[in-house]
């Protein structure tokens, strides 16, 4: 009985990464197009985005089965719970890479986007979802703890990024649109970031069982 | 084991305690009564006897029946009751019918068993005649089976829990002296164990078997640890995952590219959507080639299934090769850039001379224009050629299987040669030449050093400031032969200094005609160094100069 669970445990775990191996393909696309204009990408990252979803479902599937079959306790439980949220923050990441891909893919950010730090930006949001899921596949408070703390780096990037664009847009009013795309790219980075961030508190949640403040 | 032994010795001991208890009791109780009829018999002839010599026997009679523990009774031959020592004679009845009675009248002395009338009890009853005709009878009551229980059931049970105690103690005890050779059994020497003989067929069996497991066991070690030397001198990585995903083994170079514990998941290794989907196919039973780039290198996968078929219920293991293509990749990257730049710069002086061709075979040009025309088309043709010949020379250098005609050269003269040679391009451009050092000879082909000298110091001229210097030093430093070409010209930025000795970099992009050159100078110093094991150090400041030092090891 309790190595059918382990299984169960295991599959579960194995899906996770899968799920989180899937938004970091669909956050690398989006940023690559974003970065080479390639459009073939941005189609990755908005199909992806289905992917995931469905992944989503799966999991959540196998977490309530496993809550309704195994009465699970202490640890199993705790990873059960924190699976079930950090699914939540995946799929979000997952909504906004298609959201920047489809903005890629139906403007022409080639000339603005390096006006500002946004490719910076980027590179830190995926440097977090990596380690946010490295964090969970390892089970390592450590790399859990500094993500954490890197979140501030991302939103320093935000600030700077809309400082960045207010002057740019007194200087070239007629680039108005543009500008308020890179800013809602910003805002889906920083969004992807704090997504990152809610993953590695579940990841350190799940090991210590309680939240830091 | 232990528990059917304990219960077998316990049974049985209590079973024999019960049988044997049952016949004892049994041979007792018939002792006991025939002890009873002896008793009573001597006790009548007594007392008889005693009342045949007495005429006043009604007191010893009366004596006796007081201390007897037996029934006295004295009956007169009609078998009126004269005497009982328990019950009052007036109340007793004729005795004349009794069976002892009648027995004793006949022949002088009867028994009987029955039930007394008088007292109700079952009574043992023995009766003889008296020499005055009288009848005496003695009487005692009969102890039955269950009566002797009766009285000493308590003690019956004490000694019951007694025995059941004592058995289930020893049967502990011997269970446990039974059993425990065998648990001490020393299975790894069958053969030093000579407690039970009946256990010896067993044993030897097992030793055969010990000895042929050990064998294979070694055989296997062996063959463990020949496979894993050979995979971890490879230099490709190689990991084998079992049906279910997960790493069975794994050689040194796939630990070192994949952070990762043996028996870990597939995805644990990597999270690369390429890759994933590979594994996942590989385990379904198909091959996969895919390209991970992983920590700034570029890597081969190649992912094969293992095994399937019906038997293992088409489930596949799958091995993985990594191999390090970076190399590989940046060669060809190299190698499609020269074609695109060797075909650029070729085209480029070819486009001119079809230009000036075509305007004078269409007749347009002027005649006095026609010498420059020709003069250009002379000196694109002449810079094709040099080109060309660069070309041809890099490709010579390419190729490993150079005829290595190694004899001893002198760099010194060759500086000074190189100096006669451009000392008409030094003066159009106003730079003084010097060579300095002293006259050192090392291994190599003279063809090429002079090409790496005159390379190095055209570049000097070419890129130098009008009535600036080129100085080319040889000398000993450290005991290594140094060939230095030093300048005051323009100098290299460091973002350049890294490219500058690869085909075609120019750090003028604009691949202006001013300075003339083919880009491949530097590539061909680089070759030629390369060929005579030196080592090439670039010091170089922009506005200020640069310095190329040739080190011979």
């Amino acid at each position: 009985m309790r190595s059918r669970f382990d299984m169960q445990l295991e599959a579960l775990n194995n899906d996770l990464i899968t799920m989180g191996a899937l938004c970091e393909n669909a956050i690398a696309c989006a940023v690559k197009a974003l970065t080479t204009n390639d459009m073939e990408l941005a189609a990755l990252a908005i199909a992806a985005e289905k992917d995931i979803d469905r992944k989503e479902r799966d999991i959540e599937a196998l977490c309530l089965k496993l809550i309704l079959e195994q009465q699970p306790v202490a640890r199993d439980l705790r990873l059960i719970s924190s699976a079930l949220k950090m699914i939540t923050d995946m799929e979000r990441i997952g909504d906004q890479a298609e959201d920047i891909a489809v903005l890629v893919k139906h403007n022409d950010l080639s000339e603005s986007k390096n006006k500002v730090h946004i490719i910076e930006m980027s590179e830190a949001v995926i440097k977090m979802v990596t380690d946010s899921i490295d964090a969970f596949v390892r089970r390592d408070l450590e790399l859990a703890k500094s993500i954490i703390k890197y979140d501030d780096i991302v939103d320093n990037y935000f600030i700077s990024i809309k400082n960045d664009l207010i002057a740019y847009i007194s200087q070239y009013p007629e680039n108005a649109d543009k500008v308020m795309d890179i800013f809602m790219i910003a805002k889906y980075l920083e969004r992807i970031g704090d997504h990152a961030t809610n993953i590695a508190e579940w990841v350190e949640f799940s090991i210590v069982g309680s939240h830091e403040e | 084991m232990r528990k059917r032994i304990f219960a077998s010795i316990f049974f049985t001991s209590f079973i024999a305690v019960l049988i044997s208890s049952f016949f004892f009791i049994t041979l007792f109780r018939s002792e006991s009564s025939r002890a009873l009829k002896t008793e009573l018999s001597s006790e009548a002839a007594y007392i008889g006897r005693a009342i045949d010599f007495s005429p006043g026997f009604e007191s010893y009679v009366s004596a006796i029946g007081k201390s007897s523990r037996n029934r006295i009774t004295l009956l007169s031959p009609d078998g009126t009751v004269i005497y009982d020592n328990q019950a009052s004679p007036g109340s007793m009845d004729n005795h004349l019918s009794r069976p002892e009675v009648q027995s004793a009248i006949k022949s002088g002395s009867g028994e009987s068993i029955r039930v007394s009338a008088t007292l109700g009890d079952k009574e043992y009853y023995y009766a003889i005649r008296l020499e005055n005709g009288n009848i005496l009878r003695l009487s005692a009551t009969y102890k039955s089976l269950f009566s002797v229980f009766e009285k000493s059931i308590g003690w019956l049970i004490l000694i019951f829990i007694f025995t059941i105690a004592i058995s289930a103690f020893v049967a502990k005890i011997l269970t446990e002296s039974i059993v425990s050779p065998i648990n001490k059994l020393d299975l790894d020497a069958p053969f030093t164990n000579r407690e039970y003989d009946e256990l010896s067929p067993l044993l030897l069996r097992m030793d055969k078997q010990n000895k042929r497991i050990n064998k294979q066991l070694e055989e296997l070690n062996a063959k463990q640890n020949e496979l894993e030397h050979i995979t971890n001198g490879m230099s490709e990585a190689m990991v084998i995952f079992g049906s279910n995903g997960s790493v069975l083994s794994a050689n040194r170079s796939a630990r070192e590219l994949f952070e990762f514990h043996e028996g870990a998941s597939y995805l644990k290794l990597c999270r690369d959507m390429e890759y994933i989907r590979a594994v996942e196919k590989a385990l379904g039973g198909s091959s996969e080639n895919v390209i991970l780039k992983r920590s700034g290198r570029i890597y081969q996968l190649s992912l094969s299934p293992v095994g399937g078929g019906s038997e293992s219920g088409n489930s596949y293991a799958a091995v993985l090769f990594a191999t390090d293509i970076t190399e590989k990749e940046e060669n060809e990257k190299m190698r499609r850039e020269f074609s695109a730049n060797v075909s650029h710069e070729l085209k480029t002086p070819l486009t001119s001379i079809m230009g000036y061709a075509e305007i004078i075979k269409n007749g347009i040009a002027k005649p006095g224009d026609i010498p420059r025309f020709a003069s250009l088309i002379h000196s694109e043709a002449s810079r094709l050629l040099h080109l060309i010949e660069d070309i041809i020379k890099l490709s010579r250098l390419d190729e490993k299987d150079i005829s290595k005609e190694f004899a001893p050269v002198n760099l010194l003269a060759i500086a000074e040669i190189v100096k006669t040679e451009l000392a008409l391009k030094a003066k159009e451009k106003n730079v003084s030449v010097e060579v300095y050092g002293e006259s050192l000879s090392v291994s190599g082909i003279r063809s090429t050093l002079h090409e790496m000298v005159f390379n190095l110091c055209d570049n000097a001229i070419a890129y130098n400031k009008p009535g600036g210097n080129v100085k080319i030093g040889v000398f000993s430093e450290n005991g290594k032969t140094v060939v230095s070409v030093s300048d005051s010209g323009v100098g290299i930025a460091p973002e350049h200094q890294e490219r500058i000795f690869e085909r075609f970099y120019r750090v003028d992009k604009s691949h202006s005609k001013d300075t003339g050159g083919t880009g491949l100078g530097l590539s061909i110093v680089k070759h030629a160094a390369k060929l005579h094991g030196a080592e090439i150090q670039l010091e170089s400041a922009v506005g200020k100069g640069t310095t190329i030092r040739v080190v011979f090891n």
